[in-house]
Parts: structure tokens; sequence; C-alpha cells
């Protein structure tokens, strides 16, 4: 049931309208647990016991590792439910993929194995994982409602692809229970059209380019690839943070608030800063369940380099299970530890009185260089094989003879361009109007123009969220 | 009081009563909301998309308006003007009586590109003393061009036909509902029932007063047309079905009777009826002059410059091939002149910078091979050997 469905609109409305006649707080969060259970199960019905599966392992594992008795094995406790947390994941994503790399290392042919993913399996497995530290580090005390832990493991507008929530921003929210208000609504709607502004009109009028370009990358000239690449790295943030403001605006409407998961990430200065606004909640999730627990920069400087590019490879292959999405994680994790030797060395030769840089030339070349970095590293993430993304990176210096510039591609990438502005930039919510300025002539003016823009631009030959194949 | 200091007492009065308050606000959203949909309408009549310009003709389906402007940004983007019959091309000079006639459909309707640029313009440049006249309608089957060729007739006076095909023909002769009546020897002796189908999707009936006139429901019918054709379809599969299980047993096994009594046969099945169906075709309009068939191949261009055929595309080019060869008439497939061009200027002769090089319709560069090989099989006429 993908979010700009006609089955969803229908599934939303029934919801919201059992939410407004349900008065009692525990029933309304049973309503909220099926209706995830009945969005996950729209997708493949065969993988609603894993779902349950996940939220009784991850109750359990939470009440033991709470429990006093198990005091003196707290640690083991904690490795062996995350261990059996992770074994879904690992089958159904890194099965192939691992079956195909040991065979290749000794020579063999690779089984032919066929595993349906389950959508949205990577970021159910984080939360688990995050609730199962949390819960081991003292920082939160396990849920001992079995309801309450089953919406916080399928809560509907994020189960699919995030943002990925922390239990103790999301479980406290249940116990005071989800209330409809007018005003969650207005916000939250606003923030879905604007979600689905950035997927179906600005993401997939560009997909239909890039993908094209991706099928033979050499038909075309070296400027048409330059801008196919650009144009990706517009299509996957418009893509992400499309669905993550959805998410979002879903989860106002029903009372809930998410945090913010994209905070306008190419206007980043650097790589490390590029990764504090682009997929804030597993940029923060990388970092304080796997970078600080491998020690993060608490053991010397090497060592923390080292933590980086393993924290970004493991990243990338969450990702994926491919040997491109470790390419990406791999170069983002040599750039950020660079930057930080970079940085030390810079604050160093800074104490000896030296500037450290002026402003105005100097942002605006970290601004290119972190830009084409990230706008680079998104052509292996990208490429079908490691064929195509060295096809693609020949192509970007000697291409092939048809030059192509989609106009509607062009004007997309400028309302992006203009959606970045320094003005939308200084407001804090994504959210275009505040709640109480919603139901005035211009706002309404503009979310007009918007849902007709909705309607009238998008392809019918949408593909689903990128994300969703995580 | 003075007038300022009025309007500054009425503004300072308390704002109206609980009940009076919402339907003026709610009015006002309502004429925000109203405003923004004509803006966008506007936007949409500027840049992108006329209303539907099209008219139902019994025979040849829906046909565009005479003399209306009309401009499309579905697969290029171009405006132009249809002339006195309805078609995508100048106005007919009075008393023409030598022309040529190319009948086709969207190919030599020829929307995509600019009226300066299309097949028409570069032929006459070329040709400056031979009168062609285009009728093409987007969607036309072939079955119905002997129609199309009578309807331009009454216009104006033509010595020859140049049939433009491609492998779409295939498909909407093989989706007909053509009934085939054959004589003793096997031979076609004629078809029935080929009138185009009347449209679908919101387009129909129903709607067509919006759609002929707003922007918004014209890029809405143009964009989920399949969508609608499919939701229609099933609905009226569902009606069938539903008319079926209340029809009385009798009455249906007397329609079963009566249609099974006919002398007819059904609708075509495949590849060998189609070239039977083009075979007859061709006969038919041999009638009204001399005529010469252009088919259009789909292919696919590569990297390296190298170029494939779709396989259907080939094997809608064999059969009108062969269909062809058993009518005598002379034919050129655009293969070679498309490839060629292709492998001499790196450019794909289809497709636009909106929907993607390569792909779709003949754009102006293939227009331009399209005029010379009209120009090509005129003079030099070459009936195929038979490729059956």
């Amino acid at each position: 049931m993908l979010f700009q469905s006609v089955s969803f609109v229908v599934f939303l409305g029934i919801l919201i309208g059992l939410l407004a006649v349900v008065r009692h707080p525990r029933f309304r969060v049973g309503i909220l647990v099926v209706a995830g259970w009945v969005f996950y199960g729209w997708w493949d019905v065969r993988f609603v016991p894993l779902l349950w599966g996940y939220t009784l392992i991850g109750w359990l594992a939470g009440l033991a590792l709470g429990s006093r008795r198990l005091q003196a094995h707290r640690a083991l406790a904690l490795w062996c439910s995350v261990a059996l947390s992770l074994l879904p994941l690992g089958f159904f994503k890194y099965a192939i993929f691992l079956s195909k790399a040991f065979a290749a290392l000794i020579g063999v042919a690779p089984p032919a194995l066929s595993i349906v993913l389950p959508v949205g399996i990577s970021f159910i497995t984080f939360e688990i994982i995050s609730y199962l530290c949390d819960v081991h580090d003292g920082k939160l005390k396990p849920t001992r409602n079995l309801l309450d832990f089953a919406l916080f493991n399928g809560f509907f507008p994020r189960i699919i692809s995030g943002p990925i929530i922390r239990p103790a921003q999301f479980l406290p929210q249940i116990r005071i229970a989800p209330v409809l208000r007018r005003s969650g609504l207005l916000l939250g709607g606003q923030l879905f059209l604007i979600g689905m502004f950035h997927k179906v009109v600005l993401a997939d009028n560009l997909s239909m380019f890039v993908d094209r370009v991706y099928q033979d990358p050499l038909f075309y000239s070296s400027d048409t690839l330059w801008l196919a690449a650009v144009s990706y790295s517009g299509q996957i943030y418009c893509d992400f943070a499309g669905y993550s403001l959805m998410a979002i605006g879903l989860a106002r409407m029903l009372g809930f608030r998410l945090p913010r998961n994209f905070n306008y990430p190419y206007i980043s200065l650097s790589v490390t800063e590029f990764w504090r606004r682009w997929h804030i909640s597993l940029s923060l999730w990388l970092r304080d369940y796997l970078y600080i627990r491998l020690g993060g920069n608490r053991r010397g400087a090497v060592r923390t380099y080292v933590n980086l590019i393993v924290t970004m490879l493991l990243g990338g292959l969450w990702h994926g299970a491919g040997w491109n999405f470790v390419l990406w994680g791999g170069l983002h994790g040599v750039a950020l530890a660079l930057e930080r030797a970079y940085r030390q060395f810079r604050e160093g030769r800074s104490a000896a009185g030296r500037p450290s840089g002026g402003r105005g030339a100097i942002a605006v070349a970290s601004w290119a260089a972190t830009f084409l970095f990230v706008t680079l590293a998104w052509i292996p993430f990208r490429s079908p094989s490691a064929q195509v993304t060295g096809r693609f990176f020949h192509g970007l210096v000697a291409g092939g003879d048809v030059a192509w510039y989609p106009p509607q591609v062009i004007i997309v990438l400028l309302i992006i361009a203009a959606l970045h502005l320094p003005p939308l930039q200084r407001s804090r919510r994504p959210a275009f109007f505040p709640r109480a300025r919603i139901l005035r002539p211009v706002p309404v003016f503009m979310l007009t123009v918007l849902a007709w823009c909705i309607l009238l631009f998008q392809r019918t030959d949408a593909s689903p969220f990128i994300y969703f194949q995580f | 009081m003075t007038a300022p200091a009025k309007i500054v007492e009425v503004l300072r009065r308390p704002r109206a009563t609980a009940l009076s308050a919402p339907i003026p606000r709610l009015a006002t959203l309502l004429l925000a909301a109203i405003a923004a949909t004509a803006a966008v309408e506007l936007a949409l009549r500027l840049l992108v998309l006329s209303p539907s310009p099209t008219v139902t003709d019994p025979v040849l389906g829906r046909l565009l308006k005479p003399n209306t402007h009309y401009r499309q940004s579905a697969e290029g983007f171009s405006s132009f003007t249809t002339n006195a019959l309805g078609f995508n091309d100048a106005p007919i000079p009075a008393g023409e009586k030598n022309a040529i006639l190319v009948l086709g459909d969207s190919y030599i309707e020829a929307q995509q590109v600019d009226p300066a640029d299309n097949f028409l313009a570069y032929f006459r440049r070329q040709n400056p003393d031979r009168a062609i006249i285009a009728a093409g309608r987007a969607g036309l089957s072939p079955l119905s061009y002997d129609d199309l060729a009578r309807y331009v007739a009454r216009r104006a006076g033509f010595q020859q036909i140049v049939v433009v095909l491609n492998s779409s023909d295939v498909k909407d002769i093989l989706e007909s509902d053509v009934q085939v009546q054959r004589g003793p020897d096997g031979k076609i002796v004629s078809l029935a029932n080929r009138e185009q189908q009347r449209p679908e999707g919101i387009e129909a009936d129903a709607f067509r007063f919006l759609v002929s006139r707003s922007s918004i429901f014209a890029l809405i019918n143009e964009k989920f047309i399949e969508t609608l054709k499919a939701n229609a379809a099933a609905f009226r599969e569902g009606i069938r079905t539903l008319r079926r299980h209340l029809a009385s047993a009798t009455a249906t096994s007397a329609a079963d009777q009566a249609a099974g009594s006919g002398s007819t046969a059904a609708t075509p099945k495949g590849l060998p009826d189609v070239v039977d169906v083009t075979e007859f075709l061709l006969s038919e309009l041999k009638r009204q002059a001399a005529v010469e068939v252009v088919y259009v191949p789909l292919l696919v261009y590569r990297s390296g410059r190298t170029v494939d055929e779709q396989a259907d595309s080939a094997a809608a080019r064999r059969a009108f091939t062969c269909a062809a060869a058993r009518s005598m008439t002379p034919m050129v497939a655009l293969n070679e002149p498309l490839t060629r061009v292709f492998q001499e200027t790196g450019e794909p002769p289809n497709g636009f910078s909106n929907i993607g090089l390569g792909l779709g319709h003949l754009n102006a560069l293939g227009h331009q091979v399209l005029a010379r090989a009209i120009a090509d099989v005129v003079d030099h006429p070459s009936v195929p050997q038979s490729g059956c």
C-alpha cells in the first residue's frame, strides 16, 4: 500500500474515522496496532507473523534485560537478544550475498537462492536493537505492556522506511495516549502533502531520466551523464525526504511526533555535516549504537578513523547486500576519516597562531567539493552492477553522442535548489505554514496549487520509494 | 465622525458572532481554492496542453476539430492549427487534383514536432512543385483508411496514396471487432464492423464537456487514460456478467443461435490474418488511386551507434511486406535510412527531450527521413518480393 495510492487514502480515512469514534485510549492504541499489521500485510501477508515474532522477541528480551535475576548476565543477554534480532535480517537480506561471496572465495558456483526481502525489515531490526541497548544501558525501563510495544514496533507511518524512532521518544507518547486534534490533522496533512509533492512530482520526474541514463550510460554525452548524476542526488533526496515527511505528517495526524529525518543535506560544507543533515535518524543510530560502542574517538586517532570507516562500511551494507553499497559506505567512511584528520591538523595549526581560513570563497569551495563527492558517491549506490558503475565514470569523462537535457528535469532541479534557499532553511519546521495559519486564503491557495501539481504532474509509471528495498 | 474614523471604528468592532463567522470564512477559503484552480488551468493552457479538441465521427472515431489551435507537450512540445478537415496540416488548396495523399495514424498526424519541422514541411521544401496532403489521426486503425481517403476526397483530388504503417497497426487490426467474410477460395471478400471504437476513459460522453473545455481535465484524461480504460472495461465486463446472469436461459440460447447462423467469421487471430486483412485493405484503396506503403519500424538505439529492431516491429514488417507483395503494392521500410542517419549523426531519429531520446515517435530528424522515403517510393516504386 503506497502512501500515494487510492487504497491508502481509503485505509487512512477508515482509520481516522475509527479513532474519532473510539474514545477509550487503550482501544485507540489497539486500533493503531491492528492498522499497522493491515498496512504491513498489504504488501505480503506472509510476513505479518515475522512482525509478530519481532514484537514478541523484542518485548520478552526487553523484560529479561530489565529483570533483576539476570543482572549478572546482562551483557550476554544483550548479545543473545541482538543476535536473535539480527538473524532474520541476516537470512532475508544477506543470505544470497554471503553465499555468492563465499562461493566466489572457494571457487564454486553459487547456489541458486531466491529469497523475498520483507519490506522495512532493516528499520524494524534497528529499532528493536536500540530498544534492547537502551534497556541494557539503563536509559529506559522495559515496557511491560505488550500492546504499547507492538505499536512501537509496528507503527505504520514509519514501519517501511523510517524515520528510525527511539523507544525513549516514542513509548512515552503512547502512554499519554494518541488524540486526534484539528491542529494535528491540519499540520500533518500539510506535511503529508509536501512530502507527496517531493515524491510524486520531484523524485518521480527525475527518476524517468535517471533510470533511462543508467540503462546504457555510454549512449549519452558526458554533459548528460553529469546531469543524470546530479539528478540522482536530487531524486534520492526527494524520494526519501518525501517519504519521511509523509510519515511525519501521518504520525502528526494521528497524534504522534516523529523526529525530523532530513535538514537540507545538500547545503553541507563537509561530509561530516552532510551526515548530520542526511537521514538523521540513521546517522544518530549508527553513532550511538555502533560507532560509540566500537570505541568512538576514545581510543586514539587511528582507532577513531578505523571506527569511522567500519561504521560507514556497515552503514553501507545495511542499505543493501551488494558490493556497490559497501563501496559507497567505504567512500563515505574514508571521507569522514580524512575530514577528521584534516580538522585536527588545522586546529593544531590554528592553535599555533595561524588563521583558520576565511568564509566566503572557502565556504563555496567546501560546499562544491562536498556536493561533488556526495554526487559521485551516489553513482555506485545507484548502479545495478560494477560494470555500469565503470561505464558511468568512464562516460563522465568520455561519453557518447546523445546529448539529452529534459526540460522537466531542469525545472525540477531548479525547484529543489529553490527549496534550499536560506529563508526556508531558517524555518525550524519543514512545513510551509504554521498550523495556526493554514486556514487562511494564501495558504489555502498555495496548498491547492500543490495538490493540483501532485495530481497533474505525477508519473503514472511511478516507481516505489527507493528506500523500500532497504 | 469623519470617514477614516468610521473605518477605524468598524475595524475595532468585535468580530462577528460565532454563528455567522464560519460562513464568510469558509467562503473566503473556497474562493482561494477556486482562484488556485483557475491559476493552474491558465498556466496549463499557456504552457502545457489545450483542452481536448476532438469531435466524434461515427465512422472515423475521434477527429480533431477543424480550424482549431492546439498545444500539446505529452511527447515533444508543439502547437499547431488544424485545417478544414481537422488534420494537422496547412489549408488544402482549392481545386487540388493531383496531390499525394498520405494516410496514417499518429506518425502522420505528427503532433509531436513543430509544423515547420514535420515531414510535410520538409517534403514541400524539397519538392516545391508537388502537392502533398496529410490525413493522419492518432489511434486510427488501417481498417478505416479507405473511409479516411473518401473523407479527404470530398475536399481534394489525389493521384497517389501513400499508406504509412507501423507495428501498432497490427495491434489495431487484431484488437478491433472487425468481422472477416471470405470467398470460396479463402480470400477476403469483405470486412464488416470496422468502424473506430468510441472514445473511452473520461472522454466518453459523461465527461466530454469537461475534457473539451478544461486543460486540467484534458490532462487528467491524457495521463490516466489507460487506467480509466481498464476500469471502464472492468466495469462494462461486470455489467455484462450481471446481465448474463439476469437474462433468461431461453433468450441467451436464442441469441447464441442467431449469432452462430451468420456467414461471417470471427475477429482475426494472428499475423496471418493481418496479412490477409492488409492485402484486402490495400486492394480496396487501389480503387481510389495508386497506392504505396511506407513502413516505420520501432528501432532500439544503443551505445556504439548500434541499432536493433524490436521483435514486434520486425514481425509486423514481415507481415506488411507479405501483404504488399501479394497485392503488388510498392513498399519501402525505413529500417535502413533510420539506422544510417543515426550512425552518421549520432542522434536518434526517434524521441523527444521530455520523454527520452531514441524512444517513441519520429522527431524532426526522423521526419526528414520519412519525407525522403515518401518521395522515393512515389518516384521509384518497387514491389517487394514475397517474404511470406
